[in-house]
């Protein structure tokens, strides 16, 4: 396995669900989830959580679930769900420290796939 | 002129042709709605005419009848409705050759005159207008010279201004065409009958001739609809007014008490209120209503019941039968309620009715009628009657009586609700009948009368519903697959249009195997075959009627909601009784189609390896809440699970048990428990012989029952499987699926404590499979190769993963990044270019819902087939509605599986290949 695959798997991606997804391609799972944390939904999250609207903060969160699932990137995954639930009944508040907490995560991910 | 244009209410694609037809200011034919719609028999019938033609129909205001003739002459419109054909008109328009409607010629007055209808002596007196042009004044004063009548009639200008002179006093009766009437004249006499037309401008034939085929096939097959349209926008032609001596005698408000039997449901029974109620009893009430006759029930004991003044009682007749005075001097009414009386006989019987045979015929008492059937069609046969249509049966059941005669409802009503297992319907042997009322005394003969005119006014899907309401409970609760299956509402209609054809196209299989051995067994005249073949006779009937049965709750239903689309409610629960149908019959279809698999050997085992623990999760997931739902104990017991892998038929392994368990279910009362145990007896290196038991603490059966028990169609008379009825085949394919692994199958059962049944089957050990093997694809390879796919996803991650898997299988995808651009695209490409859409739901500027909405409604010819598959993260059934009521078929869950994708994708563009071949 290729050696980032193998330290992504250490950090709690599912990389073997994603490589079966992916027809067992591992370039394309790599370019996959290096667009993952350069995703304009992140930052576009965070905004519509302090000043927009739930609904649009629902679709940048919904994005974000949608893509972590597709690459397997659990760890993100597991923390977007939290804050998907609350907007799709659209409840925005509370969630910021839980954004935060989904940031800090992206950033170890940035610098795993470094 | 200012020419007003109102679209009919059924909205078309733009480009679709559009024919303008008249609309004009006549009595109350047609109304404006308040929305702008024009409401009116034309309307209504037009709207079907669309359905059978394409052609989009569009009401424009020609404000009177002789402006509408001008502007038809010159173009202006291509369409008018009502018009009698007469020989000028003929040459000046062509003409429908069929006509859409019939309207008399009449006489009407304003309803504060008093007059009533055919009292002649105030006609005699009153002075009659009409217009110059009126096309019936001829036969409108030789009608009135025939009553004695001098006519003084005044003629008018134009119907519009004989319409003034009524209204205004100068004239007391108005002589038109009773369509153009206003619903609250008196109607006084009609005398002539005649046909109208759709008519449009000479030239213009191939629009006439197309509506005239709309016409021919309406007749044909929608005779219903248009019996119900006629009844409600023209309810003055079914129906005559009620004359002075009928009208005088409903409002003596005297009370008349009909007397039925109580033992005939669903037609005439007692309800758990105590009171009289049924489909005839409620037909009754309608015409009460309708009528304004004063109606009670109440149930005939024909030994001690002595009908006095008022009260009444029924006859059933043969249809064609004379109704009216009859010999006696009573009066029969015209039949109220028409249905389809059956012989019955006993399975196996074997009848020949060719023959002279003296056939002893169970009847119930007081039907004359069926006496008269007899004598006609089998004057040897004896006629013995009954207190009751179950003695009837009863009688045959015990070799009393080798056959009865019974209406079908109450017969059907009967056999189900007593599980009677060994009686049938003789299906070549059935007749027509109706019953009526027979009524003595001086008003007899108003009586008769009104009682008639009310039973004209009642509709067709009136009656179907009252069949519905009381037939209904002929209807089996369904079994276990149904409970576990929460099915959604949208597929019910998917599921009747499939149950009914797989139906149709089976019982005709069955048919044309059982005509062929029929042949056979004939021509070597080989006893044996011969009984063979009765049976398969007897199968076959039993078969037609329980598939009858729900089959006319579905179409009945179907056809209420239909018309009751605004009452969400009835809508609903119409549904819910269509859903419930529909599976049933799919259930039984099912069993049937096992039954034809064991029966002609074709069914095959494909053993393959099962693990012992995914049997349980069955049993958890399935069983396990059906006994929490009757609050029973299940206890599952398995002893040496170290064998964890064997090789099984998992399907037919699975239906064994599930059919014993979900029966033990429905045999055991609240509060019960079912012990499924499984015991080793022999195991060798390479086999293993297991010993199931299923057992309950349920009803039990009897020792005559148990010696019956797996076969086809067996189901024990009991209080319970009232409620619980089955199709009464699933013992006989579990006995046939055991005997067919080799296994054997025992019952042990004592009535009012239990059953247990013991199964045994010797199996095979096996390695269990490794995950790899589990996942093995199901598609071919390439299954996708040459395809082109439209892919809507607005994010690129998703974009390339999706495209990636779609090109490894060979097809050839366009992204598109937004709904608005797959639409675009889709509707830029040649016709039938694409095979498949891939549709993302949350998308800017357009969503998936809305992109698939649109692409179902662009006017070509692959929009309505092409397969449009959802993809997103809510995998909550609510999205999985939402997409599939925009259009969509199928719904896949992100993160996508590529084996589901390539299954979904590859089913659906094979299944979209061949219907697209026929709509090229």
């Amino acid at each position: 396995m290729n050696e980032t695959l193998a330290k992504l798997e250490k950090w709690g991606c599912d990389v073997k669900g994603s490589m079966e997804r992916m027809v067992d391609d591992e370039d394309l799972l790599l370019t996959c989830i290096k667009m993952v944390p350069d995703d304009e939904s992140f930052t576009a999250l965070g905004k519509a959580l302090e000043s927009g609207t739930a609904e649009e903060a629902f679709d940048c969160a919904h994005t974000i679930k949608g893509i972590t699932a597709n690459t397997g990137v659990i760890p993100l995954y597991e923390i977007v769900v939290d804050i998907v639930e609350p907007l799709r009944k659209g409840n925005k508040e509370g969630l910021m420290p839980i954004y935060e907490k989904l940031m800090k995560k992206c950033n170890e991910l940035k610098e795993l796939l470094k | 002129m200012a020419v007003m244009t109102i679209t009919a209410p059924q909205v078309y694609a733009a480009d679709n042709e559009v024919v303008r037809v008249a609309y004009f200011n006549m009595g109350d034919y047609y109304t404006v709605l308040p929305s702008g719609d024009v409401d009116s028999y034309d309307t209504e019938y037009l709207k079907k005419v669309s359905e059978y033609t394409d052609i989009q129909f569009e009401f424009v205001n020609c404000t009177s009848w002789e402006q509408a003739l001008n502007m038809l002459a010159n173009h202006e419109i291509d369409l008018l409705g009502t018009m009698q054909l007469t020989d000028k008109r003929a040459e000046e328009f062509a003409f429908c050759t069929s006509n859409y409607g019939i309207t008399f010629a009449a006489l009407a007055a304003l309803p504060e005159r008093g007059y009533v209808y055919e009292d002649y002596e105030q006609i005699k007196n009153s002075k009659i207008g009409c217009s110059k042009d009126y096309v019936r004044k001829i036969e409108l004063v030789e009608m009135l010279k025939n009553k004695g009548i001098e006519p003084d009639i005044t003629y008018y200008e134009n119907a519009d201004q004989a319409v003034a002179a009524l209204e205004n006093g100068e004239i007391d009766i108005l002589a038109a065409n009773s369509h153009t009437f206003k619903s609250e004249w008196t109607l006084l006499d009609k005398y002539l009958y005649t046909p109208f037309y759709f008519a449009t401008w000479k030239g213009n034939e191939q629009l006439t001739d197309r509506i005239t085929e709309a016409i021919l096939k309406m007749d044909l097959y929608e005779s219903d609809y248009i019996n119900d349209i006629t009844i409600k926008y023209l309810p003055a032609l079914i129906n005559a007014p009620f004359s002075k001596s009928e009208l005088d005698f409903i409002s003596q408000s005297v009370p008349m008490t009909f007397y039925f039997e109580d033992n005939t449901s669903p037609l005439a029974y007692v309800d758990d209120n105590n009171k009289m109620s049924g489909i005839i009893i409620e037909t009754s009430r309608l015409i009460a209503e309708k009528t304004g006759l004063k109606l009670q029930f109440e149930a005939i004991d024909y030994e001690n019941t002595e009908l006095q003044d008022n009260e009444y009682t029924f006859v059933v007749t043969q249809s064609g039968s004379i109704k009216g005075k009859q010999a006696d001097g009573s009066y029969l009414t015209q039949s109220i309620f028409d249905c389809e009386y059956q012989l019955y006989g006993k399975i196996g019987g074997n009848y020949d009715f060719a023959s002279e045979k003296e056939y002893t015929v169970a009847i119930p008492f007081n039907r004359s009628a069926f006496k008269f059937y007899f004598d006609e069609h089998f004057p040897s046969y004896n006629i013995i009657e009954c207190d009751t249509p179950s003695e009837c049966i009863d009688l045959v059941t015990r070799g009393k009586a080798d056959l009865c005669f019974l209406n079908y409802y109450v017969a059907n009503s009967i056999i189900v609700k007593d599980s009677v297992t060994n009686i049938i319907g003789i299906p070549t042997i059935s007749c027509n009948m109706g019953i009526s009322i027979k009524i003595r005394g001086e008003n007899a003969e108003t009586i008769a009368s009104v009682i008639n005119k009310g039973a004209n006014l009642i509709t067709s899907t009136e009656s179907q519903k009252l069949i519905l309401d009381h037939a209904l409970n002929i209807v089996p609760d369904v079994t276990l697959d149904y409970f576990v299956r929460t099915s959604p509402v949208a597929f019910a209609i998917i599921i009747i249009v499939f149950a009914a054809a797989v139906t149709i196209a089976m019982v005709l299989s069955i048919h044309a195997r059982m005509l062929g051995r029929q042949k056979k067994a004939l021509a070597a005249s080989n006893k044996k075959l011969e009984k063979a073949s009765t049976a398969k006779t007897d199968f076959l009937s039993r078969m037609s009627h329980d598939i009858r049965t729900p089959m006319n709750a579905i179409i009945g239903m179907t056809a209420i909601a239909k018309n009751d689309l605004d009452n969400k409610e009835n809508v609903a629960d119409c549904i819910d009784k269509i859903d419930s149908s529909s599976h049933f019959l799919l259930g039984l279809i099912n069993d049937i189609l096992d039954m034809i698999k064991i029966e002609s050997k074709v069914i095959e085992l494909h053993p393959e390896p099962y693990l012992i623990s995914d049997f349980v999760n069955q049993l958890n997931t399935l069983i396990v809440p059906l006994c929490n739902q009757k609050n029973l104990t299940f206890n599952f017991e398995a002893q040496d699970v170290s064998i964890e892998c064997v090789l099984l038929d998992k399907l037919r392994f699975n239906q064994i048990f599930f059919n014993l368990l979900s029966n033990a279910i429905k045999f055991t009362p609240d509060g019960g428990r079912i012990d499924f145990i499984v015991q080793h007896l022999e195991v060798t290196e390479k086999t293993i012989k297991k010993r199931f038991i299923v057992r309950d603490t349920g009803i039990g059966m009897s020792q005559e029952f148990l010696d019956h028990l797996f076969e086809p169609f067996s189901q024990e008379s009991s209080a319970i499987a009232k409620e619980s009825t089955g199709t009464g085949l699933g013992l006989a394919i579990v006995k046939n699926l055991v005997d067919l692994m080799g296994g054997t199958i025992s019952v042990k059962s004592q009535k009012g404590h239990g059953t247990e049944f013991t199964v045994e089957l010797e199996v095979e050990i096996c390695d269990a499979p490794t995950a790899e093997a589990m996942n093995k694809a199901t598609v071919p390879e390439q299954c996708l190769k040459g395809r082109k796919i439209l892919l809507c996803e607005d994010h690129p991650l998703n974009t390339q993963i999706a495209v990636k898997l779609l090109s490894i299988q060979g097809a050839e995808v366009t992204a598109c990044e937004n709904g608005l651009i797959g639409y675009e695209r889709f509707k830029a490409s040649d016709e039938f270019s694409y095979d498949a859409v891939l549709m993302d739901i949350r998308m800017p500027v357009m969503n998936g819902l809305n992109t698939a909405e649109a692409i179902r409604k662009t006017n070509r010819k692959d929009s309505a087939l092409i397969p449009i598959v959802a993809m997103t993260a809510n995998a909550y059934d609510e999205d999985i509605q939402k997409s599939l009521k925009a259009g969509m078929n199928a719904h896949l869950a992100k993160p996508i599986q590529p084996e589901k994708l390539y299954d979904t994708l590859y089913n659906l563009i094979n299944e979209y290949s061949i219907n697209k071949e026929k709509l090229k």
